[in-house]
This record gives C-alpha cells, sequence and structure tokens, in this order.
C-alpha cells in the first residue's frame, strides 16, 4: 500500500490510457523502438491535455 | 384546380409520417451533431456544451490517430469489397448455371449472409484462436504452417482475419444482386452472339459483362458504404486491436463518444466521416448514374 499509487484523477485518463496502450503494444510487437513509441505517445498525450 | 389543391394537402398528408419518420431517424440528428461538432462538451467541461468555434475541426485535423484510423478503413473497404466482387461474381455465374440442387444450392450460400454478425464474429474469433483455433490446426494438417500463428495477436495477420470474416458473409450478398441482374440477362442475346461465332469468353466479356454493370455498381455502392463504417464484426473480433491495429473509424468514433465521454470532439468525427462517405458515394454513384441501366438503381 505505501508504494501504490492512484490512477491519475484527470477527465482525460481513458483516452490518455488507451493512447499509451497503443504505443506500449507496438513497442513489445517491435513494430516501433520503444524510443520512438514514447515520444509519440507523449506528444499524443500532450496534444491531448491541451484541450 | 380547386380539386387539384386538396390533392396536394391530401397528398402531403399521406407522407406527412414518413417524413415524420425521416425527421426523427435522420433529419435531426444529422442537424444535432453538426451544431455539437462546434461544442466542446466532455469530461473537462462537466458534460456542458462549450462553444468553442472550429476547434474540434482543427484538433482532428492535427490527430495522427484519426488518419491511422482512416488509413485503416480505406484498406478495409478497397481489399474486402474487391474481394467480394469477384467472388461474388463466380459465385452468381455458377449458380445461374441449370444443374440438379440449384435451389438448395443458392439457399445454402446465403445462410452465411443471413447469421447475426456478433455471433459469427466470434465464432470467426475462435477458428483464429492461436491455441485452440480451427485455422491453424487446419494450416498445420496440410503442412503449410510447421508453428501456429496467433492471428488475432498482430497486426498485418489481425487486419486479414477480419477481411476474411467480412469475405465469408458479404460475399454472398454480393452474389444475390449479381444473380438477379445476371437473369435479366437475355439468352437470345448469347445464343445471337455465338451464332456470330463468339466463344464462351468473348460472350461472357462483351454481353454478360456489359448488361450486368449496373448491378454491379449496385453492388459495389451498397458494399463500399457498409464496409467504411464497419463496426459490429471487428468491434467483437478483436476490438480495434491489437494496438489499434483494425481500428476503424467507426471504432475509434464509438470510443470517443462512449468512453471517453468527448462528445464534442466525437462530433467532429462523424460529420467528417460523414461527408467523406458522401464524397465516396457520389464518386461510385456518378459512373452508375451514367450506365444505361441507371433507372434500374433507382427503382
Amino acid at each position: 500500500m505505501q508504494t501504490a499509487v492512484v490512477r491519475p484523477r484527470i477527465p482525460q485518463y481513458a483516452q490518455a490510457s488507451d493512447i499509451l496502450q497503443r504505443y506500449v503494444s507496438a513497442a513489445l510487437t517491435e513494430r516501433m523502438t520503444a524510443a520512438d513509441a514514447m515520444n509519440a505517445a507523449a506528444k499524443e498525450t500532450r496534444l491531448l491535455l491541451r484541450q | 384546380m380547386k380539386t387539384r389543391a386538396s390533392d396536394q394537402t391530401f397528398g402531403a398528408l399521406l407522407i406527412s409520417p414518413a417524413g415524420a419518420f425521416v425527421f426523427c431517424i435522420a433529419i435531426y440528428p444529422i442537424a444535432r451533431v453538426l451544431w455539437l461538432s462546434f461544442f466542446a462538451q466532455n469530461l473537462a467541461t462537466s458534460l456542458q456544451p462549450k462553444f468553442v468555434k472550429i476547434d474540434n475541426y482543427i484538433r482532428l485535423a492535427n490527430d495522427g490517430h484519426f488518419f491511422a484510423t482512416l488509413r485503416t478503413t480505406l484498406f478495409f473497404t478497397f481489399v474486402s469489397v474487391v474481394i467480394e466482387l469477384v467472388l461474388g461474381l463466380a459465385f452468381a455465374l455458377l449458380l445461374n448455371q441449370r444443374f440438379r440442387g440449384r435451389a438448395i444450392a443458392r439457399a445454402a450460400m446465403l445462410v452465411t449472409w443471413a447469421l447475426p454478425t456478433a455471433v459469427l464474429a466470434w465464432a470467426w474469433s475462435w477458428i483464429f484462436n492461436d491455441q485452440f483455433g480451427v485455422m491453424n490446426d487446419l494450416l498445420h494438417r496440410v503442412g503449410i504452417l510447421a508453428r501456429p500463428i496467433a492471428w488475432l495477436g498482430s497486426g498485418s495477420t489481425a487486419l486479414f482475419a477480419v477481411i476474411f470474416a467480412d469475405v465469408w458473409k458479404t460475399a454472398p450478398f454480393v452474389m444475390i444482386i449479381l444473380l438477379a441482374g445476371l437473369q435479366n440477362v437475355s439468352g437470345e442475346l448469347h445464343e445471337a452472339a455465338a451464332i456470330d461465332g463468339a466463344n464462351s469468353w468473348k460472350r461472357f466479356r462483351f454481353v454478360t459483362l456489359p448488361l450486368l454493370m449496373p448491378s454491379i455498381m449496385v453492388a459495389l455502392l451498397f458494399r463500399a458504404i457498409q464496409s467504411f463504417g464497419i463496426f459490429d464484426l471487428i468491434f467483437v473480433m478483436t476490438g480495434g486491436g491489437p494496438g489499434g491495429a483494425t481500428e476503424t473509424l467507426a471504432i475509434y468514433t464509438y470510443n470517443t463518444y462512449l468512453r471517453y465521454l468527448d462528445f464534442g470532439y466525437g462530433s467532429a468525427m462523424i460529420v467528417t466521416s460523414f461527408l467523406l462517405m458522401a464524397l465516396c458515394a457520389t464518386l461510385l454513384y456518378w459512373p452508375l448514374s451514367r450506365t444505361r441501366g441507371a433507372q434500374f438503381a433507382t427503382e
């Protein structure tokens, strides 16, 4: 319990989670390199949070 | 003149139920979605509409995932419709021949089309299952596959699997339209062509195919529109996965609307795909209206 972290309590959580899932999957199946996938995920999430 | 005016009133009265129906299920929702697409209405605005001008469309133009799903949708539509047309035409030509048990064969062909999509999608997802699937077992037994493939586990094979299932379901629909078209091709023309020395390929190419063109265009239009809006089959088989590889426009829109609760942005998405679909339909309909049997389509 001491190390548990609550999921972000923001309205866009479901969307942000989907974006991350998509790119983690892309990295795991080696369709993208890990760095590329994380950069793309970060870019898309930022775009989302700016709304 | 007096009777004519009252005739018109009576006519308007008669079509008013149908008019009200169209208003409720088509005109009002389209207008509402168009209106909503200029508002931000999502969890961040506590689901209260806030006027944002064309921000939703600007966001859409910068949304890489939207274009990725658009590409997937176009690829799915193109490949599945082409295969369906070729297979449907082949089956229609075959079932137009006289042979014993033709009625049973025609009825049997239609069974796959009559099945509920959600049910058959579930069946196909088991057929393509990596450990227990029939597809892997079959290919393994005939020696094509050395090791089982996780069909729905990687992007390209998952897309192949959903196209396969869609073709399996809807090729019979194309077949039934083309079969109806083939029955309008008069036997006398074939006879005349045969007397003039045309072999069977030439009779098909220069007699059957031109006369069948209006039916082909109708089938193409129906299938292209339905494929462009494909939701049920893919949603049940893969849910848009793996990693969004089979996510079509309809599934992304569904997610935006009903999972992210982003109604304004989802509406902008619907309006855009509606316009794209209307454009595609017009481009397809244009040659159709120029073919000789144009009445056939509008009847």
